[in-house]
């Protein structure tokens, strides 16, 4: 197959990844949105990959990826627990302290 | 050995350092932690002391060439270990009086450190991605440090999100960027985008756009460019002081440092896309922005936190400038001078540092508001004076190293002859003399409300303040040694051949 | 090379087509008389208790991160090994003892995991690998 199918299929993942983050007001929803963002690239990576004679860089690239969202990803829900201990809330609409 | 491995001696200074505080704090739980504090700031300066030793002129490409060891990268390091060790000193009082976890907060700031110097410094894209993660993720913990403090969850949650959105999108541009070319190295990509090896269509165009776009964006939010700026008031105000004067100077130093050499490297040589036009209008924005928002806040940090936005745009003019600058004058060299960006790096980091001093000694007895620095010439005169000086060379007014930082920049884009953008840049340093003298006006003209006592100063922190002081008016009373360093630095553009 | 996804296309048809054919043929055959308890969701014979949404116990949350630690490491050993095989048979150009070199590549992952160590008996030492019943422990560990 073609690599454009792959590149549409990943740009769609990233689009609805970015739409979902700036639609969403659930914290954890959002960082799910996130994981979809960094996913599409990894599907982007992989499928141009094999467009060259040295594939394994690419799926080197995406194994890097797929620890570094790991690692955001612990840290983060640790970031979010943390907040909601004190306000109860992970909707993003109450996070409104720090404004202007 | 590897040869070329030993260059990487200041990183792994760093990195044991960092490891080895933890390693302490879990054996001896109970040792006094100012003095892991201590073992830090000697870390910082025994990596400075191997930087030095290291140093050279010459361009080293290690680890399979995905590290790229020159002038520019030693430059930067440089500076960033400066702003790193300053910063643990005032940190090691503040974290000292009310923090939990004292140990590791100097083990997050080495390890972001070190993160950063592995940044200025790496040429391909899996290194800078990592690099890029590793100073945001110490970075998200280090905001939320004051775990009681509504203010800084709050400033930690915002800025995950918003660097976790920017790792998306960076990775995103990588991917294009790597698609197209099938490399990974930067100066790979930068030869197979000039037309030197095959690509994968011939019309490059759109994904190259797309890459650089996306590319640009995810260093936009690390240094806080126009449409990415929104989260650094918001963290600025609400992370631990020290923390603030860190991601402000040294985070934001080594984003611009990235910048600098990606873009310069990758989207030079022959590259078709003029990119400097969308730069140039950004820069235009984040410049007004910074400057008009600042005016109307109340909180310093928050204020300082729209300077630096301000400052950023300068920056960006000033790579406006020296991209036209080559394009007009068809210059097609194997190297780069950025001394313009460098010199105002350096000036920013040694005045924004001052300032978080002052504040760091400050904010016990009056807080974060402007309006509360009232009188602080009676209660400090030395505090007040220092913050003066400090203001003064944020807003870029002789003889401080403000001043030398703006002058280099306004050089360069005279130079491109981008006359409008200079006027415009003058314009904006005018008005931001406003919102830096509303706070000499509270500490001088303002009587303070009721009768406070004096201030008690932390040692340390005072000799960080010191030292600051120190380089804002010795560099800019006399620059020439220091540019004459600067002007060494250069980029190495086509160092692969 | 576009053979191949056809080919899992038609089993994906086929896989789709066995369930389908079935409920389908049993929808028109079956008499159809619902009551109460047929509709009943199904949990082993007795009625269903609770909700479906509970709570897991947020001790659970540092175990995870634990093994995260691991998890992740394993993604990384795939390429070291990659690296190991290809070193071990051709060597590096600039090293100064070419037969040594797969002992360096060996000692690099050594030293990866022993930062990785560091890390779990930092784990260890802070108490996230104990499941205590002493609140105040808990609350000290997880700030719950």
């Amino acid at each position: 197959m073609p690599v454009i199918y792959y590149v549409i299929l990943s740009s769609l993942l990233f689009c609805i990844g970015l739409y979902g983050v700036l639609t969403r007001k659930n914290a954890v929803a959002i960082l799910l949105c996130i994981e979809i963002m960094l996913n599409a690239a990894n599907l982007n990576i992989i499928a141009f990959s094999r467009c060259w004679p040295e594939p394994a860089r690419g799926t080197i690239f995406v194994l890097f990826v797929i620890g570094l969202a790991a690692a955001e990803a612990a840290v983060g829900l640790a970031i979010i627990i943390s907040y909601y201990r004190k306000s109860e809330a992970i909707d993003l609409d109450n996070i409104n302290l720090l404004k202007w | 050995m590897n040869t070329g491995l030993i260059r990487l001696l200041p990183e792994l200074v760093l990195c044991f350092g960092a490891l080895l505080i933890i390693f302490i704090d879990i054996i001896y739980s109970d040792i006094k932690k100012y003095w892991l504090g201590f073992l830090a700031y000697g870390f910082t300066i025994i990596s400075f002391i191997c930087l030095f030793i290291l140093g050279s002129n010459k361009t080293w490409l290690i680890v399979q060439g995905s590290y790229a060891v020159d002038g520019f990268s030693i430059f930067c390091k440089a500076l960033l270990l400066i702003a790193g060790s300053v910063i643990i000193l005032f940190s090691i009082a503040y974290v000292y009086r009310g923090m939990e976890y004292k140990a590791e907060f100097f083990a997050l700031i080495l390890f972001s450190l070190m993160s950063m110097l592995v940044l200025v410094s790496s040429a391909d894209l899996i290194l800078i991605l990592l690099a890029f993660e590793f100073v945001s993720i110490s970075s998200y913990i280090l905001v939320g440090y004051h775990r009681d403090d509504m203010k800084s969850r709050e400033a930690s949650l915002k800025y995950f999100f918003y660097g976790a959105i920017s790792a998306a999108i960076l990775v995103m541009g990588f991917s294009f960027l790597y698609g197209l070319t099938g490399e990974t190295n930067i100066y790979l990509i930068a030869r197979a985008l000039g037309g030197k090896t095959q690509l994968l269509i011939p019309d490059y165009t759109l994904l190259a756009l797309l890459g650089l776009v996306l590319v640009g964006a995810g260093f936009g939010f690390k240094i806080g460019m126009f449409p990415f700026q929104m989260w650094i008031p918001d963290v600025y105000e609400g992370a631990p002081t020290p923390v603030t004067a860190f991601l402000s100077v040294a985070s934001k130093s080594a984003g611009v440092a990235l910048l600098l050499r990606f873009f310069f490297v990758v989207f030079t040589n022959n590259f078709s896309i003029n990119w400097s036009i969308i730069l140039l209008v950004i820069s235009i924005i984040t410049m007004f922005t910074g400057n008009l928002m600042a005016i109307s806040q109340n909180n310093i940090k928050r204020m300082l936190g729209y300077s630096s936005i301000a400052h950023v745009g300068y920056i960006l003019a000033g790579i406006v400038g020296i991209y036209h600058y080559k394009i007009t004058t068809g210059y097609t060299g194997a190297t780069f001078d950025v001394s313009p960006i460098l010199i105002y790096l350096t000036a920013y980091i040694y005045m924004n540092l001052g300032a978080f001093a002052v504040i760091i000694l400050s904010e016990d007895m009056t807080g974060d508001n402007i309006p509360s620095y009232a009188g602080m010439s009676q209660r400090s005169p030395l505090l007040a004076g220092m913050l003066t000086i400090f203001m003064l060379s944020l807003a870029g007014i002789p003889p401080t190293i403000g001043f030398i930082g703006k002058f280099f920049i306004f050089g360069e884009l005279v130079n491109a002859s981008h006359y409008l953008l200079v006027i415009l840049a003058v314009i904006n340093s005018i008005i931001s003399v406003y919102y830096y003298f509303r706070v000499v006006y509270f500490m001088y003209f303002v009587p303070p409300e009721t009768e406070k006592k004096g201030f008690s100063y932390s040692l340390l922190t005072m000799g960080a303040l010191w030292a600051c002081f120190a380089g804002t008016l010795f560099i800019g009373i006399s620059p020439n040694l220091f540019i004459e360093l600067a002007k060494k630095a250069l980029i190495g553009i086509d160092i692969i051949r | 090379m576009e053979n191949n996804y056809n080919i899992v296309f038609l089993f994906m048809l086929a896989g789709a087509a066995m369930g389908l054919v079935g409920m389908g043929l049993a929808t028109l055959i079956r008499p159809h008389r619902p009551n109460e308890l047929k509709l009943d969701t199904y949990e082993c014979g007795p009625k269903t208790v609770g909700k479906t949404w509970i709570q897991y116990n947020f001790r659970f949350y540092t175990y995870v991160l634990v093994f995260l630690l691991f998890d992740i490491e394993a993604v990384y050993l795939i390429p070291w090994a990659q690296a190991f095989k290809h070193i071990a048979r051709h060597g590096i150009g600039d090293f100064i003892f070419p037969e040594m070199a797969g002992l360096f590549i060996f000692t690099e992952m050594l030293v990866f995991l022993l930062i990785l160590i560091i890390g779990l008996i930092y784990a260890w030492k802070k108490g996230a690998l104990e499941w205590t019943k002493d609140h105040r422990k808990i609350k000290r560990m997880t700030g719950f």
